[in-house]
């Protein structure tokens, strides 16, 4: 995770299987002024896992169902395994099924709908979870 | 807290037979099982409501028990005791009462739960063995025999008085347990056997051979105990392996036979004449055979003479001086030249040796070598035969072997019969044993006789003189001396014995009754659970009789891969715990398979564990509907967890679309607002596409919801017929595609002709769809029977499905490849396909195996033959 210094230019990945919601984000990011926002895009998770081990990462929008994975589930789990510790947040048109109560037991740190994504939210969710990062000799006892 | 009582209510309620009283902590009963009704005689209703002090013969019982289980939050939670309880109809019985807390969530006692297990045949039973062992010990202290049991190890399980008088030495290392070979050489040491000393190979052999006999007996044995004891043994291996052995000292018998047969060989075949007289009397006692034949006088005769009346030579006085130094002591025999005079009158010169005989009676004078003492010895031994005879309290009777006739009949069989001695002497057997005639009675006798058996032994009935009779058990031998044969019979009113056994079986059948009313399997064991009794359920749940599983380990006819678990169940037993259940698989002897909850319970007498009784209740319908019940519960979660994915997928990939032209309509505003054009295009076209993206879905969702919801209409048809139908809807994509498709497959089938012609066409169109861009689509359709079922594969030369998606494509909008650009669908084609399979009792599978291309094999259920 980058440091303090770093949150005037914050690194989001959004894993998703629709470019759909790659256009939709870029534009919603578009319209924020700070923090700046460098958006990266891919299609499945074994990008995503690539990406994570290979770029400066501050957060994930991880889309629930990313063919051929089933959920969330399966998916978060290998970005935790590749050694990510940034927050992950699950997105997903529909986040009333039952299994999504249990997304901390997966490594995700939120869950969103994709209907609830606007601007707002987006600022609030990245000023939530990209400041006061833990110091790096931080353990997890602490937490 | 009453569904928690219910629970091990029902629980008890199926496992005992036993009344169970459940309480609240106020003893005021709550409920009762069927059998407490039927025990104590209350309905249910009655009980409910009712103390429990009501069941209690005596009120200081309940309080009793009722001060050890108070206060109920104590850590000790279960009592253990007995009672006597008091029925409805006034009646009481003695039972074992097992009286436990029942506990809630939070292990708070909220009531009371007893067991009562009526002890009426079980005390009845324990007074009767007492009794009989009491009868069996006193009997056996009566007899002057020396009886000794060894168990199958050979080790000492009792013997009565008169053995161990008979071997002195070894009397105090005689206690239950000890080894036979201990006792053996006990003796052997203290120098009982000085047979073993004579014998080739020193006392070892002797050990061995004895230990031979001792093992196979064969007949009887005589044995030398000390230097002037005789004894008989007679040995006998029970069909339980036992020992059993009787020892009858002969001391007095071998001594009169030997003394017997020694005087009578030198008296009466001497061919000397040989007779004794009385030196006081003068008369004759013993003349033997050759002085008879010679005086021609019979023995009655001579008796009452002296031989002054046959030595007409010989006077009063003159006999005296002759006698005179056998008197004094100085001589020890005289002889002298003299006459007798036979019974015709004749005369014939003798030469007579003389001696005097000191006998305890008197003195005698012995001519000829004649011995008056062994003759009065005779006598005397006789009589003393007599008194041991007449001071037993067993019947015992001597009678000729040749006549009959009795010789000897002692006061307990005088006592018995109600005959004098003088009547007796004139009767033999056949006079009270009305079951026997002369020719049954003399064939019974004669192996005795030919020396085949040492003994006989055999019930019969005597009668008395008053015409009753009694039943008896007899062991008859046979007596030579050298006067004749004479069989002896050890004679013993059984009646008590039989009144005993009659008694017995009488609570036998009772007991066979009650168990055989019982829809249980029933066992008794040892503790190491061989078997002593089996029920008819049970015998018939193996498939064996009763008999044959008698004596076999029980833990014989539970499945090896349980067998450890059967015995690790019986090893956990305490007196503190004294049951445990036990599920148990078995298959009857036609093969069904029976679930069995075995309930054991271990009875302990003073801490140690004596038998086992087992009570096994068929549960096969209980377990089945357990078991469908969790598989019904099982089933239902599958299908709500799918159905929950389902209206997931659903709501998810319809919403999408929708969210994405509400975005991009968003955006288009917000550009159209700010005056920035450029995007439009492209947020216009991406709007039309989720449009379309969405229509499909709706298509698709419909096609399924029509499919999969459709009524079956089954008919008969081939399905070449229904592969020609899919082909000619996808006549055009065929077309367009340059496909070529082989059917290889023509079986009849019933089914919905529509929705098969369905599946296949969604299968072929997925063919020709995901083909290879470089090369035209195969498909080939083939087809196999099975014995109840058809298969059919569908296999295409495309770009194949990973093994991994092997399942997850038949998911409703699943779909492999998002870019719709080469890939339109809306993923529910496959989803489809498994509907209709199902829907017709198949499957559907992808065959993950198949290389260079796809291969999907269905299996549908064909009709029965």
């Amino acid at each position: 995770m980058n440091t303090e210094s770093a949150r005037d230019n914050i690194h989001v990945l959004l894993v998703d299987d629709d470019p759909n919601e790659n256009l939709i984000l870029q534009r919603l990011f578009r319209n924020l002024t700070t923090p700046t926002i460098s958006l990266e895009y891919v299609g499945d998770i074994a990008k995503a896992v690539e990406c994570v081990t290979q770029s400066p990462i501050d957060i994930v929008l991880l889309d629930n169902r990313l063919v051929p994975n089933n959920d969330f589930r399966e998916t978060a789990p290998q970005l935790r395994n590749a050694g990510f510790t940034g927050p992950i947040g699950i997105i997903s048109s529909d986040i009333t099924g039952q299994y999504f109560q249990k997304f901390p037991e997966y490594g995700a740190d939120f869950r969103l709908g994709k209907d609830e994504i606007d601007a707002k939210t987006i600022a609030f969710i990245l000023e939530e979870y990209t400041r006061n990062p833990l110091p790096d000799d931080c353990v997890e006892d602490y937490l | 807290m009453f569904d928690e009582a219910d629970r091990l209510l029902k629980a008890l309620y199926h496992t005992l037979p036993d009344p169970v009283v459940v309480a609240g902590k106020d003893r005021i009963i709550i409920r009762v099982n069927p059998a407490a009704e039927r025990v104590f005689g209350y309905s249910q209703e009655e009980f409910a409501g009712m103390s429990s002090r009501q069941l209690y013969a005596v009120g200081r019982d309940w309080e009793r028990i009722g001060q050890e289980i108070f206060p109920l939050d104590s850590a000790d939670r279960i009592y253990r005791g007995q009672s006597v309880f008091r029925r409805k109809d006034g009646t009481t019985f003695e039972g074992a009462l097992t009286l436990s807390h029942i506990t809630d969530e939070h292990d708070a006692t909220v009531g009371l739960l007893a067991i009562t297990h009526d002890l009426t045949d079980v005390l009845a039973v324990q007074a009767e063995r007492l009794r009989m062992e009491t009868i069996l010990q006193e009997a056996l202290a009566s007899i002057p025999e020396g009886f000794v049991i060894f168990d199958e190890h050979d080790r000492l399980l009792l013997c009565n008085a008169a053995y161990r008088d008979i071997y002195p030495n070894s009397a105090e290392i005689m206690v239950p347990g000890v080894q036979f070979e201990a006792i053996l050489r006990h003796s052997l040491r203290t120098g009982l056997y000085p047979e073993a000393d004579r014998m080739e190979g020193g006392t070892e052999a002797w050990i061995a051979a004895r230990m031979t006999q001792h093992r196979n007996p064969e007949g009887s044995i005589i044995q030398q105990v000390g230097t002037d004891r005789w004894v008989q043994i007679a040995e006998r291996v029970t069909p339980d392996n036992l020992r059993v052995a009787v020892r009858t000292d002969i001391t007095a018998l071998l001594q009169i036979k030997s003394e017997t047969e020694a005087l009578g060989r030198i008296l009466e075949d001497a061919q000397q004449e040989i007779y004794a007289f009385d030196a006081v009397s003068l008369r004759y006692t013993l003349v033997n055979r050759g002085a008879r034949h010679n005086l021609q006088y019979d023995l009655a005769e001579l008796r009452a003479m002296s031989p002054l009346e046959i030595m007409p030579d010989v006077s009063r006085e003159r006999l005296a001086e002759l006698l005179a130094p056998l008197v004094d002591g100085s001589k020890t025999f005289v002889e002298v030249r003299t006459t007798h005079r036979r019974k015709d009158g004749s005369i014939y010169a003798c030469a007579v040796r003389l001696e005097l005989l000191d006998l305890n009676r008197g003195r005698s004078y012995v001519a000829f070598v004649e011995d008056i003492t062994e003759k009065v010895e005779f006598q005397s031994a006789s009589e003393r035969l007599g008194r041991l005879v007449n001071g037993v309290t067993q019947e015992i009777y001597v009678f000729d072997s040749r006549t009959l006739l009795f010789s000897l009949v002692n006061h307990g069989a005088r006592n018995n019969l109600q005959y004098s001695t003088e009547q007796l002497r004139q009767m033999t057997p056949l006079d009270i044993k009305p079951e026997f005639d002369h020719a049954r009675f003399t064939a019974l006798l004669a192996p005795l006789l030919n020396g085949d058996k040492p003994f006989l032994e055999f019930r019969t009935v005597h009668r008395r003189r008053d015409g009753s009779t009694y039943p008896c058990s007899i062991r008859i031998e046979m007596l030579v001396t050298g006067s004749g044969s004479s069989f002896v019979a050890f004679v013993e009113d059984i009646t008590e014995k039989l009144q005993s056994e009659a008694r017995l079986a009488i609570k036998r059948r009772n007991f066979e009754t009650l168990v055989s009313s019982l829809p249980d399997a029933i066992a008794r064991a040892h503790p190491d659970t061989t078997l002593t009794y089996v029920n008819e359920v049970y015998a018939q749940l193996v498939g064996l009789s009763s008999e044959e599983m008698i004596g076999r380990r029980y833990v014989e006819f539970v499945p090896a891969e349980r067998r450890q678990l059967a015995l690790d169940n019986i090893a956990v037993l305490t007196p503190e715990s004294p049951m445990s259940d036990f599920e148990q698989v078995m298959l009857d002897p036609e093969g069904d398979e029976h679930v069995i909850l075995w309930s054991d319970l271990m009875i302990y007498e003073k801490g140690r564990a004596v038998e086992i009784v087992s009570v096994g209740r068929d549960i096969t319908e209980r377990h089945a509907a357990r078991s469908h019940i969790a598989q019904q519960a099982q089933e239902l979660a599958l299908r709500n967890e799918a159905l929950e994915q389902f209206t997931g997928i659903v709501s998810h990939d319809l919403k999408a679309p929708l969210r994405h032209v509400r975005q991009f309509a968003d955006m288009i505003r917000e550009d159209a607002a700010t005056g920035r054009l450029d995007d439009l295009p492209m947020l216009t076209t991406q709007m039309q596409a989720s449009v379309v993206r969405m229509e499909r879905m709706i298509g698709g969702l419909l096609e399924y919801s029509r499919v999969a919801y459709k009524f079956i209409r089954p008919e008969n048809f081939r399905i070449s017929e229904a592969i020609a139908e899919a082909r000619n809807n996808l006549a055009p994509m065929i077309e367009e595609t340059g496909a070529t498709v082989e059917v290889a497959a023509g079986a009849s089938l019933t089914g919905d002709f529509e929705l098969i012609v369905q599946m296949f066409q969604n299968l072929m169109a997925n063919s020709l769809k995901y083909r290879q861009a470089d090369h035209p689509p195969h498909i080939r359709i083939s087809e196999s029977a099975g014995e109840n079922h058809l298969e059919i594969r569908i296999e295409d030369n495309g770009i194949g499905i990973p093994a991994a998606e092997a399942e997850n494509i038949f998911g409703v909008f699943h779909r492999l490849h998002r870019d719709e650009s080469i890939y339109a669908g809306a993923g529910i084609g496959l989803a489809l396909c498994r509907k209709v399979s199902e829907s017709h009792g198949g499957s559907i599978r992808l065959d993950p195996g198949f290389a260079g291309g796809s291969r999907f094999v269905v299996s549908l259920p064909t009709p029965a033959a």
